[in-house]
């Protein structure tokens, strides 16, 4: 009897591959890679790869397997023969890496001129801005209602193991706020500063999502997010419960491209893409899908944004001393933290 | 040649051409050629090992990730004993359902473990709400290293219980009545008569559980409370996924498999003498209950504890996905799961959901097949090269599968590329990658097997078909359905390895999950959990319906 099943199941298994394996379907006219929240089905990716399909006629295959640093990894393993013609969603305390490997085929798209020049930090156009926003403290007012108002007062005692924030080791916006500390800090005084937070984190984890779940089901009252995160929940949640501060020292940006790859088989396609990419029928649709303020701004910003208060002091870290120095500050985080 | 020759020779052969061709060679190929990135630097070299080795903050890393390994395996034993106890002596009321529902921890991606144990274990959990709202002092068990150990112990009692009761179900009642006439006092005959003759299936679970935790990522790094109990894994994942230091990655990952393999190959040579073996026995709970013996209520608290401890984070995850957050406060929804399957527009959870255990069902499948050749070969070993063989067929479980994944992706490049669909590729590594593991499970019921049955059959006069239909099979069909479950259940968590050459046609619920989380819907995830413990729940039952033994439940009938 339990044989009989047993050649059933296989017999299943094997069926059930059989119908998921794609007939080789027609072949793409252009290959898209970007992270997996991008692509989500509440994430732009649906969106704005449907309307560039509209616009162009022709067929995109979109492949998102895992978050950003994941993505580019990938990209540069893969850069003898690249399956992928525009890689979407490198960030800019990431993008050194694929600078350090050369992966790109320079761009520059007449559409740049609605793109505000602070934000075109590759002189080159290997890489194109098309959003960007600013990582920040989120914190639950009902639970905080005096939050920190400074990377300095986050070291204060009351808030003992009251933070939770990502690894820079594996994480983007984990990345963002280690280079946050050193730009406010200098390459002396940032370990310091760590040591002084050590105490007030509750937890360090791999990626945003643990962190934020953990924030949203109040195991803590400050998280590590986005400027951007108070929006999402103004939109779907109807709560202004959920706020962020503008810190003294000045907010660290993150500012996302994408690019040509080196080696497309659709070069031209992928130079299409890159243009309708700042127009609104793509920026348009990144507020409230990706939860980043758009680098060509077309329209207004929905309502739930006004939560989102606008940064008037940057801190940036030059990309050439992050190339340079990042391995060498993840080894000192990862032992100063620790001890 | 006999058939049962043939037999050994030809899936011994396959397995280990498998092994060869999915594991050593992708691995050696790539460790002996170049830095893929730097052509020209070779992939491993001395220098690495040696700067390895004079680096003691790394030293110590290593030292943790093999420490907290042992303490999770050691602990999740202690937990599933009492349980093993009670599963090997008394029938109750439910006691499928007490079977069926204590394996589900394992299914859980880890990502939600990690929530669940926050949201049941943490600082404003459950356990702590329920304690502050009793008047008693709050305790925090998280962010240490016992919020590791708790999540580990957690995640694989199933296991341990499954394995350990599967063994001792088996032992003859006979050994313990005769040490109890003999005056041995309970914890000299548990020393003494029952361990030893438990120890294959302890060990066996040993392996698998540290193994595991070696692995595991998520958990130690949000519950053990940060960078303080990091280990060799994180250190690795950082190299290969975010520095693309492969060389170093790969050095690292190799260094701790080998020591994790030798030190579980020690272990492993401990051999049990083969006990007296029989069908169980099993007592009535609730009539020894009503007998007021201390026993049975011993028996009936483990049951409570273990369903607590099981089934306490498993609701905490049910709850979340059943609520939404509205203008400021907590509503009842089943918003999650009508946004799932479809009720409101488009999904493509459908088709993961399809996606995913087609592969799990899949990967199962060939960790059977090839697991079959492997368990045939070690049980035809000598003493001398039993445990190098184990060892062979460990080591692909104690390498990172980062490091796997990025082997297979040269592989995948340079031959397979547009050869074969995708799918299937996925699921050669998943085979591969949780067929230790099948092992694991299947070995110690195999090697209960008393010898002479298969004399005693061919004196009856049967073919070596009729043995395995008549005989074989029946004994084997419990583990088997367990063996096959546990494959099946790995394979569907297993993300990290078919990241590097994944496309949109292996859109799997990992992934799902973490691009619903990625996107603030946590009770999206939450929800695909539970759809996830529900399926697999449905394919439990099934797989037990399957293998109902008739040698192990003679009690029902007698009763």
């Amino acid at each position: 009897m339990f044989q009989s099943q047993l050649v059933r199941l296989l017999f299943g298994t094997a069926l059930t591959l059989f119908i998921t394996t794609p007939a080789l379907a027609q072949t793409p006219d252009l290959v898209v890679y970007t992270y997996d929240s991008f692509n989500s089905e509440w994430g732009p990716g649906p969106v704005v790869f449907k309307r560039f399909e509209e616009h162009c006629g022709c067929t995109v295959k979109v492949i998102a397997p895992g978050d950003s640093g994941t993505v580019l990894s990938r990209t540069i393993l893969e850069k003898a023969n690249p399956k992928a013609d525009v890689l979407l969603g490198v960030n800019n305390s990431e993008a050194y890496r694929s600078f350090q490997h050369n992966i790109w085929e320079p761009y520059r798209s007449p559409n740049l001129k609605h793109v505000a020049s602070e934000l075109q930090l590759d002189p080159q156009h290997r890489v194109t801005p098309f959003d960007h926003g600013y990582i920040a403290f989120v914190y639950d007012s009902e639970t905080l209602p005096n939050p920190p108002q400074s990377l300095e007062a986050l070291t204060d005692p009351s808030l003992k193991s009251k933070i939770v924030i990502e690894s820079p080791r594996t994480s983007s916006p984990g990345l963002s706020f280690l280079h946050w500390t050193i730009a406010a800090y200098g390459e002396d005084g940032y370990l310091d500063y760590w040591n002084r937070l050590k105490p007030n984190l509750l937890t360090i984890t791999d990626g945003w999502s643990a962190a934020y779940g953990m924030f949203t089901r109040g195991e803590v009252p400050i998280v590590l997010s986005y400027v951007t995160s108070p929006a999402y929940h103004l939109e779907y949640e109807k709560t202004e419960r959920y706020k962020t501060v503008l810190f003294k020292e000045g907010m660290f940006r993150q500012i996302e491209f994408a690019g040509i790859l080196k080696g497309a088989k659709h070069p031209e396609r992928a130079r299409q893409f890159i243009d309708f990419m700042l127009t609104a029928g793509f920026q348009d649709a990144i507020p409230l899908t990706n939860w980043m303020f758009p680098a060509a701004p077309h329209s207004p910003l929905p309502d739930s944004f006004r939560i989102v208060p606008k940064p008037e002091k940057h801190l940036t870290l030059d990309g050439g001393r992050i190339e340079a120095k990042n391995a060498d500050w993840l080894r000192a985080w990862s032992r100063t933290m620790a001890d | 040649m006999t058939p049962e020759r043939w037999a050994v020779w030809g899936l011994g052969g396959l397995a280990v051409s498998a092994f060869i061709i999915g594991f050593y060679g992708p691995i050696l190929h790539f460790l002996a050629g170049h830095d893929p990135l730097n052509p020209g630097t070779p992939a491993l070299s001395w220098g690495i090992l040696r700067e390895v080795f004079s680096d003691s903050w790394i030293l110590g890393i290593l030292g943790f990730s093999l420490f907290q390994a042992f303490l999770s395996a050691v602990l999740s034993i202690l937990v599933a004993l009492p349980g093993a106890w009670v599963l090997a002596h008394y029938d109750f009321p439910g006691r499928r359902w007490f079977e069926h529902l204590t394996f589900l921890p394992f299914l859980l991606p880890t990502i939600l473990v990690v929530l669940a144990m926050v949201l049941f274990f943490g600082n404003r959990g459950w356990l702590n709400q329920a304690l502050g709202w009793l008047g008693f002092p709050q305790i925090q068990f998280l962010y240490s290293l016992s919020g590791i150990l708790i999540a580990h112990v957690f995640y694989n009692v199933p296991l341990a219980l499954k394995l350990i009761s599967a063994s001792w179900t088996r032992l003859s009642g006979q050994y313990e009545q005769a040490a109890q006439m003999l005056g041995a006092n309970a914890w000299r005959r548990f020393r003494t008569l029952l361990l030893p003759l438990l120890l294959s299936s302890i060990t066996s679970s040993f392996a698998a559980i540290f193994l595991l935790c070696l692995n595991s990522f998520a958990i130690l790094l949000v519950l053990g409370g940060g960078p303080k109990h990091t280990t060799l894994e994180v250190l690795i994942y950082q190299l290969a996924r975010i520095e693309l230091d492969i060389p170093r990655a790969a050095s690292l990952s190799l260094l701790q498999s080998v020591l994790a393999i030798t030190l579980l190959s020690l272990l492993l040579q401990l051999r049990p003498p083969a006990p007296k073996q029989r069908p169980a026995v099993l007592r009535n709970l609730g009539a020894e209950l009503q007998g007021k013996r201390p026993e049975a209520w011993f028996a009936l608290a483990v049951l409570l504890a273990l369903t607590t401890f099981a089934l306490g984070p498993l609701l905490a995850v049910l709850v979340d996905s059943v609520r939404v957050f509205r203008h400021g406060q907590w509503h009842f929804s089943f918003q999650a799961y009508l946004d799932l399957f479809g009720f409101r527009g488009n999904t493509r959870f459908l088709g993961s959901l399809q996606n995913s255990f087609g592969i799990a069902l899949g990967g199962a499948a060939l960790a059977m097949t090839l697991g079959c050749g492997t368990l045939l070969l070690i049980l035809n070993s000598s003493k001398r090269t039993r445990p190098l063989l184990e060892g062979a067929f460990l080591l692909p479980v104690a390498l990172s599968t980062v490091v796997f994944g990025i082997a297979w992706f040269h592989l995948y490049q340079r031959i397979l590329d547009g050869q074969v669909a995708l799918v299937w590729v996925v699921v050669a590594m998943h085979g591969l990658l949780v067929c230790p593991y099948w092992l694991r499970i299947m070995l110690p019921a195999a090697e209960a097997v008393p010898r002479q049955w298969l004399q005693v059959s061919r004196l009856l006069g049967h073919t070596t078909g009729t043995f395995l239909r008549r005989v074989l099979l029946p004994w084997l069909r419990p583990s088997l359905a367990t063996a096959f479950f546990f494959a099946f259940t790995l394979s569907l968590g297993e993300l990290n390895a078919i990241l590097m050459i994944a496309d949109d046609t292996v859109q799997t619920l990992p992934l799902e999950i973490y691009s619903a989380l990625g996107g603030y819907r946590f009770a999206r995830a939450s929800a695909i959990g539970v759809v996830l413990l529900l399926a697999s729940l449905f394919l439990l039952v099934l797989l037990n319906l399957g293998s109902q033994s008739s040698l192990l439940n003679p009690s029902k009938k007698r009763s």
